[in-house]
């Protein structure tokens, strides 16, 4: 059940009206219920994932906060990381290392019969696991007290908006909201219908239709395109991802929100960013913040010298980047972000974030966007060879072909006024900027996007890509 | 920065939100008046009532000509008429059509109607666009095919999902909705350099993955059959030649040797070449006028072998 389909509108129109009829307890009922509907959807075999994660998860922390001999408490959040990477790892990256072992064996000269695991991944376990494991590690940090209520906690690890994309919700930002009583407050239906609107722009009529060109230039040999074709085609990407991913947390963010939950801005206009730091700080911030919290700062952080901090942030980003799949691409797009935190550090961080001329600040944020295009062209690419073929390409005298004329036109299309919306944004730094605005801009701006809905959804209708991750 | 309190929001949104309908819907009511001069396809859809109307009467017998553009493009109806002078003939060729809406327009057009009566139903097609698994465009047939009770028998319009009966629905409600193609396709080639090249190379591409279906079957397109051969209608399909090779499916031929339906097999009609052609599919003037004339020959010999 995907949010820019049908039958989840349906679904959730349902959810909604019996909702609002039922008191607390039958709403985290209902929701848990409906949660679990949400997700058994695609395979409902892989609820039992869901539902182990979350006995685990609850038992582990209560015991955990009962107890306070250190060592003991130790063990128990290692059974509890342990059990639930052992899942994540078993499910997303069993087959990889199998086959990859397979090829290191053949290489040294040994005939290798490994077995080949086709193991379908289940949708949003990387999300849903990371959230879980959060969980249990605030309460061994003594950050947060255990849920009283299974059904409360269950609701916090399936929460369907949020279940299968993120963000990625730490418990004490949703489980207080989950365990007291929600009221629909003013100014609550209009935010929900701006993320709701928003985000099925970001997803149905901008990454959607940028979707076959991206395609295309992906599925062309690598020979045969032209340094246009691959900067057009990287660009397409760019946006498709952005528009799909943060069109899935702006929807997620608005049906929640229409239920009286609060959940946490994953997008903060990424593509201003003006340095490596700012743009984690506003691109899948949850799973920057997950990274930062669980992963960087245990490792030392900053705190143990240049070096270390930049042995540090290189390995966060090496792991974030496997997270996202068992791919030597994403392994790559993770070092090369990891890269890019060193270097902009040796060379001064504060100099790309300081006080500028509006001028050098553009600069800054081109070269940033070009940067991160670096990495998309990795993340996308079939293969390491793919991506190395690509950026030689780029290397290469440009010559300008009508398909790259027109790929530009669609980025412009479609893209553009999004970006042009979200610079005033970003300049305001007012993440619901046009709900403070007359009603005649917010009705022009609402029609602008239910025309784009009705008028221009794409040819194909395409699935979310943080799906697979 | 202009203040607005959260109080006020709820129901400023609230008339925002009835503004935006009422405003859509206007525009929706002054696209109704106009997409016929939108879109030749819309004004030949719109026109099927009356050219049906003008079939069924002052001959001694009554034929419509129906297909996609396979078939407006390969058959000159004045041709055939020339050929079967005791016959009135009209054709009904709305573009990217196939089973689904053939089969509502048929049932909407020759079964529902009292007025006329159409004796010979003539089905251009080729590849498996009679078969269950051709495709059903959900928008089309709400819009401009079927009737709102046809939603009631989902599967026998081709509908198979929960989406695709919601997009009917939309279809059928919102006229922006269900001509979005035609709007799509006025609207961006004027600010898209190219679009037109490259969004059908797109669709060709994915025309080609369609073809991987593996069996096809021809229940719904029998059940059309029987319920117009009950109202006296007899059907005869014709296999129209494109530039690539495809096979009659067997089902199709079945039904053929069982006598329920007519076949007339024109793929490899003697005359036409790459040079009667104007794309991979479609027939060019000279290639219309070939198919006519043998069509008109066979569908002679078919009409004498059953004069009922």
């Amino acid at each position: 059940m995907i949010f820019n389909s049908y039958v989840f509108w349906a679904f959730f129109a349902v959810v909604l009206f019996l909702y609002w009829r039922l008191p607390h307890r039958g709403q985290n009922v209902l929701l848990l219920a409906a949660s679990y509907v949400f997700y058994g959807y695609w395979d409902w075999r892989f609820v039992s994932l869901l539902v182990i994660s979350t006995l685990i998860d609850y038992y582990i922390s209560h015991a955990i906060y009962r107890r306070s001999d250190r060592r003991e408490r130790l063990r128990l959040l290692v059974i509890s990381i342990v059990t639930n990477l052992g899942i994540l790892g078993y499910f997303k990256y069993a087959g990889f290392f199998v086959r990859e072992f397979a090829d290191l064996l053949e290489m040294l000269g040994f005939q290798a019969n490994l077995p080949v695991l086709n193991i379908v991944l289940p949708v949003g376990i990387s999300f849903y696991t990371f959230q879980t494991m959060a969980y249990t590690i605030d309460v061994y940090r003594g950050i947060s007290k255990p849920a009283t209520s299974l059904l409360d906690f269950s609701l916090f690890v399936a929460f369907f908006p949020q279940l299968v994309a993120g963000p990625i919700e730490r418990s004490v930002q949703l489980l207080p909201q989950l365990v007291n009583p929600r009221h629909l407050r003013s100014g609550d239906f209009a935010e929900g219908l701006y993320h709701i609107l928003i985000g099925l722009v970001k997803k149905v009529v901008i990454a959607d239709n940028l979707a076959p060109i991206v395609n295309r230039v992906f599925s062309t040999p690598v020979a045969e395109l032209t340094s246009a074709d691959v900067l057009i085609g990287v660009y397409a990407f760019a946006f498709q991802i952005y528009g799909d991913f943060s069109g899935y947390s702006s929807i997620a963010q608005g049906a929640a929100k229409w239920m009286g939950i609060d959940l946490s801005y994953n997008f903060k206009m990424p593509y201003f960013s003006r340095s490596p730091s700012e743009f984690w700080q506003r691109w899948h911030i949850t799973l920057s913040q997950w990274l930062r919290d669980y992963l960087y700062i245990p490792l030392g952080g900053n705190r143990r010298g240049p070096g270390r901090t930049y042995v540090n942030l290189s390995l966060t980003m090496l792991l974030g980047g496997l997270w996202h799949g068992a791919a030597w691409t994403f392994v790559i797009w993770g070092a090369w972000h990891g890269l890019l935190l060193v270097a902009y550090r040796l060379i001064g961080v504060e100099k790309f974030e300081g006080r500028t001329s509006a001028w050098v600040a553009v600069l800054q944020a081109v070269v940033m966007f070009h940067l991160v295009c670096v990495g998309w062209l990795f993340f996308r690419a079939e293969s390491f060879d793919q991506a190395i073929g690509m950026i030689a390409i780029l290397g290469t005298v440009p010559a300008v072909t009508d398909f790259a004329i027109y790929g530009a036109a669609m980025i412009l299309f479609f893209a553009g006024p999004l970006m042009v919306y979200e610079w005033f944004v970003y300049r305001s730094e007012d993440m619901l900027l046009a709900l403070r605005r007359p009603s005649w801009k917010r009705c022009t701006a609402y029609a602008y996007c239910i025309g784009m809905l009705l008028v221009f959804p794409p040819l194909v209708q395409q699935v979310f890509i943080y799906f697979q991750f | 920065m202009l203040k607005i309190s959260w109080a006020s929001l709820r129901a400023t949104e609230a008339k925002i939100v009835l503004v935006l309908l009422a405003c859509f819907a206007v525009a929706d009511c002054g696209l109704r008046m106009v997409d016929q001069r939108l879109s030749g396809n819309i004004a030949h859809i719109e026109s099927i009532p009356s050219l049906v109307a003008s079939a069924g009467s002052n001959a001694e017998r009554s034929m419509l000509i129906v297909g996609n553009s396979l078939t407006n493009n390969g058959v000159d109806e004045k041709i055939v008429a020339a050929r079967l002078s005791d016959v009135g003939i009209a054709k009904i060729t709305p573009d990217g059509t196939s089973l689904w809406e053939w089969k509502c327009l048929l049932e909407r057009e020759v079964l529902r109607r009292q007025d006329v009566q159409i004796d010979v139903v003539v089905i251009g097609f080729a590849w498996h666009l009679l078969s269950d698994q051709a495709r059903a465009d959900a928008s089309k047939l709400g819009a401009l095919y079927c009737e709102l009770g046809d939603i009631r028998r989902p599967t026998a319009i081709g509908l198979a999902s929960f989406g695709d009966r919601a997009e009917f629905l939309l279809a059928r409600i919102s006229r922006i909705y269900a001509m979005r193609d035609v709007l799509r396709n006025r609207v961006l080639p004027l600010v898209i350099p190219h679009y037109k090249t490259y969004t059908q190379q797109a669709n060709a591409a994915g025309f080609g993955q369609e073809q991987k279906t593996p069996t096809y079957t021809y229940e719904h397109f029998g059940r059309l059959v029987a319920t117009l051969e009950q109202k006296g209608t007899q059907i005869i399909v014709v296999a129209m030649p494109v530039q690539t090779d495809y096979e009659v499916d067997p089902e199709l031929r079945e039904l053929a040797a069982r006598g329920k339906i007519g076949l007339i097999d024109l793929r490899d009609t003697e005359g036409l070449d790459a040079s009667t052609y104007l794309d991979a599919m479609h027939l060019n003037a000279r290639g219309q006028q070939l198919l006519s004339e043998q069509l008109a020959v066979q569908l002679a010999r078919a009409i004498e072998k059953n004069p009922s």
